[in-house]
């Protein structure tokens, strides 16, 4: 064999060596998560749950081919699975299926309602052709079947997917029940918010103001105006002294936006019982700093307006797993909370407004004309004033020492008057999770929006003891925003030095280097 | 073996730093990025501290940057007919291969440290996910090596610079984005997964999202070898004929 035909050999070899160790890369590979949320990772918490399932778990993964190899998110989606099952000692087994594979897994991927769309992709100048797409997932459990029809990112996959797994173990959903004291809330769109956002983990539960709550509720959310007659809030107050735990999301003024005014809601009961539990709210508002405004956009312009802020970190607990791990929240018109637990009872701030906030109180101007006017008069007084607390305890009842409305007296109903251990949340603000927000602040209000129910979500969680998925959920929601400096004028001159620091003198130093280069070696051969 | 390599590297190191297209391309590439981040893509008012936008764009830049650092690696010597003279000095092929390689690749890998400044300044404004960052940059080293080898494998194919370039050019265009059309093209997923796997992007997209997967890396490993090898065997034929 002469040497020309030797190499060629080589070469060939060479190559098929190549193929060989590419092939074998996709069959023996590792990953090494370096993400510090740990995002590709399923966390320690989720790997106990699973391990805590009395019988064993299918996951059926319907994922188009075509999507995977076009798209990296749901290659990734596949790999959190396999975590899963590699997890679970054997408790969870996962099958990835192509519903464009075959009419029958089709079929399977439809009967069970998982989400199937046409795609289309060009092919040719003039052609195209259409394939079956689906990412969903079918979890079966006993006799149980539950679809989820589409997922499309990993952030929430692993807290849903756990959250349901879980629901599994405890063999019951939780139940929320809410009850809405608030003229002009969008019940149908506050309902499929609920229902995108809790299902599969949790089912929510509407109640008229007086209704009964049973204590199968896991917990009660309670948003509006603080109007209720005794009859009303004795049905709330002996759920909490059951052990129902509850979030009060409350407006302790009332808005009169038209006249630009607010005025005090007189005498509530509700406000009062709050305040027998250890969370007093006056009848004041919360104005913030230029630094926190939180910008209205009204289709034409964005302004600012002292009475709509945002939070900030250093404000936050970093003791409540709530807020542990922070993400900012926005208020419009708050009222501030003030602690006051009776014996029993442990109050937390879980976020203030920043030390620059000022109260106003009596006079409540809220002419956006005036803000800035009167945000200056009030500025001496500035300090931090907590906007949501938690309190946790045994709970005084609001009827202790009065008497049991009318309707109940007669009803033989036995009162009780002092709680076993419980949780309440108070935030000063009914606006906090009102739907209302995404057309008042136009683009940003639905931003605004999703962060506040994310940490009102949060909220219900810890509420009904699930601090296993405020673990797995609160690490995506970190602060992704450049808002790390406070100060306008700070913020704008990093941002100004990180430019021009960028564009002009890192390229002028190369340059200068080039040119001090070349002169060196000018004069190195001119001697 | 080292010794020779490393003195060829320091050869072609010397000539990218003793003219004036090192400085151009470096200095280039950095007004480029800074102008897409801030300027383009406005990325102070995107208010979110991510630099996905920053990097994405990277493979389209090192399309041209590549083709620019590789270009005259191996068709300088032929218009200047000193590969004849290289190709008889005592150096293996192997040897002049990877010298000429790791030029590039050095120079690439500076200009790449000369951005660090954007993420460290912009920490100032936002927490930014660092895990993902550092991603991103084994990424982009990764990419830049088996493009810098695909680029010089080119170039020794060529005798013009020119030719070099546009070549070098075109095909990191097939292989980063036509690839990705092809493959969304076939309707057969084995064969689109085939295609799909030999897209330079894909692969950089994950170690971009901060996962580091063997399976990307040795991907990048294998095309580096592959071009490199090309390459010498070229050399080989070339003293042949």
């Amino acid at each position: 064999m002469n040497k020309k035909k030797q190499t060629l050999i080589i070469t060939f070899m060479f190559i098929a060596v190549l193929i060989l160790v590419a092939m074998n890369s996709t069959i023996f590979s590792a990953r090494l998560d370096i993400t510090e949320t740990k995002v590709y990772t399923i966390q320690e918490s989720s790997k106990k749950i699973m391990r805590r399932l009395p019988d064993q778990l299918t996951i059926t993964y319907f994922l188009a081919e075509k999507l995977k190899t076009s798209n990296v998110i749901f290659r990734q989606i596949e790999d959190i699975l396999k975590e899963y099952a590699a997890s679970s000692e054997g408790k969870v087994k996962l099958t990835v299926l192509d519903p464009g594979s075959s009419a029958e897994i089709e079929n399977q991927a439809r009967s069970n309602g998982i989400y199937i769309w046409d795609a289309g992709e060009k092919s040719g100048k003039d052609s195209a052709y259409v394939f079956l797409a689906a990412s969903g997932l079918l979890i079966e459990y006993q006799d149980k079947k539950i679809p989820i029809a589409r997922i499309q990112s990993i952030e929430t996959l692993e807290y849903n997917l756990t959250a349901f797994i879980l629901s599994i173990i405890e063999n019951k959903k939780k139940t929320v029940g809410y009850i809405i004291n608030k003229p002009n809330w969008n019940n149908s769109t506050f309902q499929s918010v609920l229902q995108s956002e809790f299902e599969p983990a949790i089912t929510a539960e509407m109640f008229n103001p007086g209704e009964s709550i049973p204590d199968s509720i896991d917990a009660l959310f309670i948003v509006g105006t603080p109007d209720f007659t005794e009859s009303e809030l004795f049905e709330i107050d002996q759920y909490i002294m059951r052990g129902g735990k509850a979030f009060f999301s409350i407006d302790s003024v009332f808005i009169m936006q038209q006249q630009g005014q607010a005025i005090p809601h007189m005498d509530s009961n509700l406000v009062t019982m709050l305040e027998q539990y250890g969370a007093k709210i006056p009848p004041a508002l919360v104005m913030e700093g230029d630094d926190a405004f939180a910008p209205i956009h009204d289709g034409r312009q964005s302004y600012v307006y002292n009475y709509f802020f945002r939070t900030f970190a250093e404000y936050a607990s970093k003791e409540n797993p709530i807020t542990a791990n922070f993400a900012p929240v926005v208020f419009e018109w708050a009222s501030p909370i003030e602690l006051v637990p009776p014996v029993g009872v442990k109050a937390e701030p879980l976020t203030s407004s920043s030390a620059a906030s000022v109260r106003v109180q009596d006079q409540l101007d809220i002419n956006p004309q005036n803000s800035a006017n009167l945000y200056q008069t009030l500025s001496p007084s500035a300090a931090s004033q907590p906007l949501v607390v938690a309190l946790s305890g045994s709970f005084p009842s609001f009827f202790q020492g009065r008497e049991l409305p009318e309707s109940k007296k007669d009803s033989g109903v036995n009162a009780v008057y002092n709680s076993i251990p419980s949780r309440i949340i108070v935030v000063g603000s009914s606006n906090f999770i009102d739907p209302a927000t995404i057309d008042l602040m136009g683009l940003q209000g639905s931003n605004y929006y999703w962060s506040n129910f994310s940490y009102f979500k949060t909220c219900i969680e810890w509420l009904t003891n699930s601090e296993d998925l405020i673990a797995i959920k609160t690490r995506a929601s970190r602060d992704s925003s450049l808002s790390k400096i406070q100060k306008p004028e700070e913020a704008e001159a990093a941002a100004g030095f990180a430019t021009y620091f960028n564009l002009i003198i890192i390229p002028l130093l190369v340059v200068l280097f080039g040119i001090i280069k070349y002169m060196l070696r000018k004069k190195a051969k001119n001697e | 073996m080292f010794e020779r390599i490393l003195t060829i590297t320091k050869k072609e190191l010397n000539g990218f730093y003793n003219s004036p297209v090192a400085y151009i391309i470096t200095g280039l590439f950095l007004v480029f990025m800074s102008v897409w981040l801030f300027f383009i893509q406005r990325f102070i008012d995107r208010n979110a501290a991510d630099l996905l936008i920053f990097f994405s764009v990277i493979p389209f830049v090192f399309m041209f940057v590549i083709p620019a650092l590789t270009m005259r690696s191996w068709a300088e010597e032929k218009k200047m007919r000193t590969d004849e003279i290289l190709l008889t000095l005592p150096f293996r092929e192997v040897e002049l291969v990877i010298g000429k390689f790791i030029a590039p690749f050095i120079l690439l890998t500076a200009m790449l440290v000369l951005t660090l400044p954007i993420p460290l300044a912009l920490s100032a404004l936002g927490d930014f996910e660092w895990g993902q960052i550092i991603g991103q940059y084994i990424g982009v080293v990764f990419f830049g090596a088996a493009c810098i080898s695909l680029g010089l494998f080119i170039s020794a194919l060529s005798t013009n610079q020119i030719i070099s370039f546009i070549l070098s050019t075109v095909s990191l265009f097939f292989i980063i984005i036509v690839t990705d059309f092809i493959q969304q093209a076939i309707p057969v997923p084995a064969i689109a997964g085939f295609v799909g796997w030999f897209s330079f992007r894909t692969h950089y997209e994950t170690l971009s999202n901060g996962l580091i997967d063997t399976q990307d890396l040795l991907f990048y490993i294998i095309m580096s070898v592959f071009f490199l090898y090309l390459n010498t065997r070229t050399l080989i034929f070339k003293k042949w004929s």
